[in-house]
């Protein structure tokens, strides 16, 4: 068959989903071409909405007959260029599929689409008590399904749970190639709900974790669920170095302190925000969940001597205004001063200290170089520390967004180079996946696999 | 390409980081925020969200779209409430008390928009708006009722003067098609013993304002100016939250230092008299009550209270708030050209805005603007609601 014309794609697109799911308009389109990163991708000729696993099933069929490549979109708030790469495709905006499906308490899971946020979700499980393990500052904007897909982590990672995938039991997800594969304990028809997701062979639930668009498209997630939790502490300490910095974190977590939220704000980024309480000390805000009020005590006594060694105490109130405004308070690290380009990476949790160094030195070397402030902070999540290194910078200045960019990819080199590990690649990362040899290798072989017309996410990853 | 390239910086401060789409603050009882985004008719789309609109006034900017049917119907489909504002998160540092910023005023962006694309193509303007201007143009009134019957609806009972310190600038929604506020407003000013002196007002020019056509309104500001002058006025009193954002926020950016008046919305006149014992609520309301905040009078200028501390100090309220209320409060839908425009898309917004009203048990639905008041008394009369709807000076009028 041969190609068809954009407007026979588009009127094709139209017939599987009726004509108010498309949109082909050039204004229309140009947000799809952004994620809430500096890079913009290529604006596709259109935009397809589905409703239902059935409908994005019928996407896929169409794309792979027609060759069209699919981008799947969420909530589009990526900062790692989750963007359409190659001319002529379709994103997949599943803003439609939101739905909180069901809550199987038995099995202390509930059952999403891909496009609910995780403030809404939060908000439909307080109604019956529940909550969910982990969310990204970003909770009003982000979703699900796009969390799940570039392996997400923030509020809730400590000693038990570093990224979304953690807390995911099985997922259902429309193959490249059209099929749909449910995985965990619902692969098998009779089973009672989602509760494991380590039953029958290979962990497919996994395959998907942090496959950002290019192994299929997710419809539905199955969630860890718990109860309210008993007791919340908190706690802020502050540290006149780096190095205690890392030892603080360090010794919290082989102490196995119930940390849901420990996170780090370098001196020099509090000096740059808030210069009129400058100098600032490097802080660690901690908050420590338990499940009885006693434990809780137990647990900061621990707190207060492991993180207290080197660190001055500051007292409750600025973790806990941070833990009650935790979807909110980004927008002033995040925004304060500009828009951000941001590079979340994972180092190890007791290599803390050196790492900030190097990140300080960095930031030293961006703003002699191009005069830009570089700002960083992170939190502790199971084995590792998410950094993330900001680049602050004007959008509306052409000239200070093109140095931005370029600090950006320096510093992400860098990064890497020095041992760092990104953890979701998206177009930023796609030219260090060749440094992974055996590892990329067999990920473009599965995908060659599973994809055999590349129509899932091309480039994205390098892939 | 001059009238958005003010406003660089702003387009291009929008994080794309999503609140503005589909924000849970839970602890304001908010999961939405867009009325545009949440209830138009082809469904949620992002280019009806405020980070979309951006991406489209960048690519304005860059060159990279041109002025089209569909480009007029997504700019225009927006009723320039300002819910995206309250929750963007690079206003984020404000709320926390930490820095202060007008650096992304969307709903100035949007209307630059609307300018900008209007001046570039006046011939794709939609044809409701640009049948507003001419009727201004023609009638001093939006509606194409006759100038001179504008005051028809004042009875013999209120022989208002043309000189006065106060004036009430009835707008012309009061003007010609409520003017039951028009003469609510004037019957409980002068219960207090103020009465008002009226002027041969011309439209304030908030319609032209919202949809793009910015260059007839300096006209029309001048000539009220004149009229307010030549009254001796020094107070503005007005019934409707459109011309209270114009006159109060507006026409001082156009005419500068030149328009020096005290605006007060009805309300918050009423409540100053109300509590300097002036004015009594002298029977009682058994009933359960709420009140819709108008975009223009809460978000655009900030009046919250006055409103709400004259229903709770009506005798017998049972007064219950919306969620949310306040600057999360949902739009109405009439607004920003939209009800000209798009009347279906109005209309689902109002419903859903009656239906929230109606969820939380109230019987009567309060609001302080002609405007909230077409849509919202349509939308009831639509979805066949069992809640009655009052601007709050008819409501004074019955009980002071
Ligand atoms: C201010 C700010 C703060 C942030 N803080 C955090 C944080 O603390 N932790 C964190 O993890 N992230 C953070 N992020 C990044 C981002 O918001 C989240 O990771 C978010 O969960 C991504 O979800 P999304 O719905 O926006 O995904 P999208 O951007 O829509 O998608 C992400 C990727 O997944 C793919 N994808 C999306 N949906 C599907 C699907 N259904 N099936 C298959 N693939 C899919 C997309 O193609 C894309 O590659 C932050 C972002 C901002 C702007």
């Amino acid at each position: 068959m041969s190609s068809p014309s954009t407007s026979e794609k588009i009127k094709m697109l139209k017939d599987i989903v009726g004509p108010e799911n498309v949109v082909d308009s050039k204004p229309a389109l140009l947000i799809y071409a952004r994620d809430a990163s500096p890079m913009s991708g290529k604006v596709p000729i259109a935009v397809v909405r589905p409703g239902s696993t059935e409908e994005v099933q019928r996407i896929v069929e169409w794309a792979n007959e027609t060759k069209t490549p699919l981008y799947p979109r969420s909530g589009g708030t990526s900062l790692w260029g989750a963007v359409p790469l190659v001319e002529g495709s379709v994103v997949v905006d599943l803003a439609k599929m939101n739905r909180l499906v069901r809550i199987e308490e038995r099995n202390l899971t509930c059952v999403v689409e891909p496009s609910i946020t995780f403030g809404e979700l939060e908000a439909l499980l307080a109604k019956r008590g529940f909550r969910i393990i982990m969310s990204p500052e970003n909770g009003m904007g982000a979703t699900v399904g796009g969390n799940f897909a570039s392996h997400g982590t923030g509020w809730g990672a400590g000693p038990n749970f570093s990224n979304q995938g953690d807390c995911v039991v099985g997922c259902k997800v429309v193959l490249p190639t059209g099929e749909v594969l449910t995985t965990g304990t619902m692969a098998n028809p009779n089973a009672h709900g989602h509760f494991y997701r380590y039953a029958f062979g290979n962990d497919l639930t996994g395959l998907f974790c942090g496959s950002e668009g290019t192994l299929g498209i997710i419809t539905e997630l199955a969630l860890k669920i718990e109860e309210m939790p008993g007791a919340l502490g908190f706690t802020t300490f502050g540290y006149d170095s780096l190095e205690a910095v890392g030892e603080a974190i360090y010794r919290v977590r082989r102490l196995r302190i119930p940390t849901i939220y420990a996170y780090i704000s370098t001196g020099w980024t509090l000096d740059m925000l808030f210069p009129e309480k400058a100098p600032w000390q490097h802080t660690i805000k901690f908050v420590v969940e338990a499940s009885t009020k006693e434990i809780l005590d137990i647990e900061m006594r621990r707190l207060m001597e492991a993180a207290g060694k080197e660190g001055n105490y500051l007292g409750p109130q600025m973790a806990e205004e941070t833990w009650r405004e935790r979807y909110r308070w980004v927008g002033l690290f995040g925004y304060k001063l500009g828009m951000r380009a941001a590079l979340p990476i994972h180092v190890p949790i007791g290599e803390v200290g050196p790492y900030l160094k190097k990140v300080e030195e960095m930031a030293r070397e961006i703003k002699d170089k191009y005069g830009l402030r570089v700002g960083a902070g992170g939190f502790a999540c199971d084995r590792s520390c998410v950094i993330i290194v900001v680049v602050y910078f004007d959008p509306s200045n052409k000239r200070e967004t093109e140095l931005a960019l370029r600090a950006w990819h320096e510093i992400k080199g860098k990064l890497f180079d020095a041992g760092a590990c990104p953890y979701r690649m998206g177009a930023l990362w796609a030219d260090h996946m060749p440094k992974l040899g055996a590892y990329y290798d067999l990920l473009k072989r599965l995908k060659k696999v599973l994809d055999p017309n590349n129509i899932m996410a091309p480039g994205i990853m390098g892939l | 390409m001059v009238i958005l390239e003010k406003y660089v910086k702003q387009i291009y401060r929008c994080a794309r980081c999503g609140w503005c789409r589909t924000p849970t603050f839970a602890d304001h009882g908010i999961n939405k925020v867009c009325p545009v985004y949440e209830y138009h008719p082809k469904g949620p789309w992002e280019f009806f969200t405020a980070r979309g609109r951006l991406a489209i006034a960048q690519g304005l900017l860059e060159g990279e779209i041109d002025v089209t049917k569909d480009l007029v119907e997504i700019i225009y489909s927006c009723t320039t409430c300002g819910a995206c504002h309250e929750v963007c998160v690079i206003h984020f540092p404000v709320v926390m008390g930490v820095s202060k910023t007008d650096e992304l005023d969307q709903v100035r962006v949007f209307e630059a928009m609307r300018a900008e694309v209007f001046k570039r193509r006046p011939d794709m303007l939609l044809e409701p708006h640009r049948r507003i201007a001419e009727r201004v143009a023609t009638q001093r009134n939006p509606y194409g009722e006759p100038h001179d019957q504008r005051f028809e609806w004042l009875s013999d009972t209120y022989r208002l003067a043309k000189q006065g310190e106060t004036v009430y600038f009835v707008g012309c929604t009061s003007a010609y098609r409520h003017p039951e506020i028009a003469r609510s407003t004037i019957r409980v000013l002068s219960k207090a013993g103020l009465v008002p002196a009226i002027i041969d007002e011309w439209c304030c020019g908030s319609t032209l304002l919202r949809t793009g056509q910015w260059d007839y309104v300096e006209e029309l500001a001048k000539h009220n100016l004149e009229e307010l002058k030549k009254a001796g006025a020094r107070k503005v009193v007005v019934s409707c939250a459109g011309c209270y954002r114009t006159l109060k926020l507006d026409y001082p950016e156009i005419l500068g230092s030149k328009w020096d008046f005290e605006i007060l919305h009805a309300t918050e006149l009423m409540w100053e008299l109300i509590e300097e014992g002036r004015l009594k609520i002298a029977k009682s309301l058994n009933q359960k009550v709420t009140y819709h905040d108008p975009c223009h009078l809460g978000r655009h200028a900030g009046v919250y209270d006055p409103p709400r501390d004259i229903i709770k100090s009506i005798p017998g309220v049972e007064f219950v708030e919306l969620t949310p209320t306040r600057q999360y409060a949902m739009c109405c839908g009439g607004g920003g050209g939209v009800k000209s425009g798009f009347n279906e898309l109005a209309l689902r917004i109002g419903i859903a805005a009656v239906k929230r009203a109606e969820g939380i048990g109230a019987k009567i639905l309060l609001s302080a603007c002609p405007f909230c008041k077409r849509n919202l008394v349509e939308a009831i009369e639509a979805c066949k609601a069992g809640i009655e709807f009052y601007d709050i000076t008819e409501v004074l009028a019955k009980l002071v």
